[in-house]
């Protein structure tokens, strides 16, 4: 049976696990409203993969932890362990939470910087937005709150429990 | 990376977070620093026993830290 990669790249992306296929699969199935889950659509489903390469350079499985993360140029989309021990519907949110972050870079990128990604790159990870900063909670809670959201419509709905533990976080900061 | 404000620090002033988590990253100082504005505590750097312990408190008593009625930040 071919790997669910070798369909969306043929060949050359025969080395990716099991786990990276994975971590594709959850970007695409959150990247568009309407994104397929199953990859038996695959019109739908690369659709959905050519918008995430529109935000990350690199989509893979990060052993570390999800992350959307940019490194002189190079934008990756990582979907970590923490994930894949979740529900779907934490696996998705962790997924979309990311891409918010994505979006979020693509947009200042495009806006402020106009298209110049390094400046961006610079300005983004900056000290402004380090980690515990009021902006970088302000762009946590906007993830978050964004990432709820569209899960939430994409699967008709989310438990109780789901919808807390999201409320916990972004009542964290 | 969805990690709260807490966890994250701690993870930082332990060392925990690698550098090439650019958004989370924190040096052990920049982190302990913070810890300092947020909790009002004088905790010295080396101490993550009381660190450990400032935060549990914290997450039982779900303080929010980002208030404009905060005035250490």
């Amino acid at each position: 049976m071919r790997s669910l990669t070798h369909h969306f790249f043929g060949d050359s992306s025969l080395r990716s696990t099991v786990k990276d296929e994975c971590a594709y699969v959850t970007m695409c199935s959150v990247g568009k409203p309407g994104a397929c889950w199953s990859l038996g659509v695959l019109g739908r489903g690369q659709a959905s993969l050519n918008y995430i390469y529109s935000l990350g350079d690199v989509v893979k499985y990060g052993p570390t932890g999800s992350y959307f993360n940019v490194w002189k140029g190079q934008r990756t989309l990582a979907i970590g362990d923490s994930a894949f021990e979740r529900t779907f519907a934490g696996q998705l949110g962790e997924a979309a939470h990311e891409i918010v972050h994505a979006q979020q870079f693509a947009r200042m990128t495009a806006r402020r910087f106009g298209g110049n990604m390094s400046a961006a790159e610079k300005y983004f990870f900056g000290p402004q937005f380090a980690f515990g900063s009021p902006m970088y909670a302000c762009g946590e809670r906007v993830a978050e709150t964004v990432a709820r959201l569209r899960i939430n419509d994409y699967l008709g709905g989310m438990s109780l429990q789901q919808w807390g533990a999201s409320t916990r976080y972004i009542n964290g900061f | 990376m969805r990690l709260t404000l807490l966890t994250g620090l701690l993870k930082n002033l332990k060392g925990e977070i690698p550098p090439r988590m650019r958004r989370e990253f924190l040096s052990k100082a920049d982190a302990y620093r913070r810890l300092l504005e947020i909790s009002g505590e004088s905790y010295p750097m080396e101490s993550v026993e009381e660190w450990e312990r400032w935060v549990r408190q914290a997450r039982r008593s779900r303080t929010r830290f980002f208030t404009k009625n905060n005035k250490n930040l």
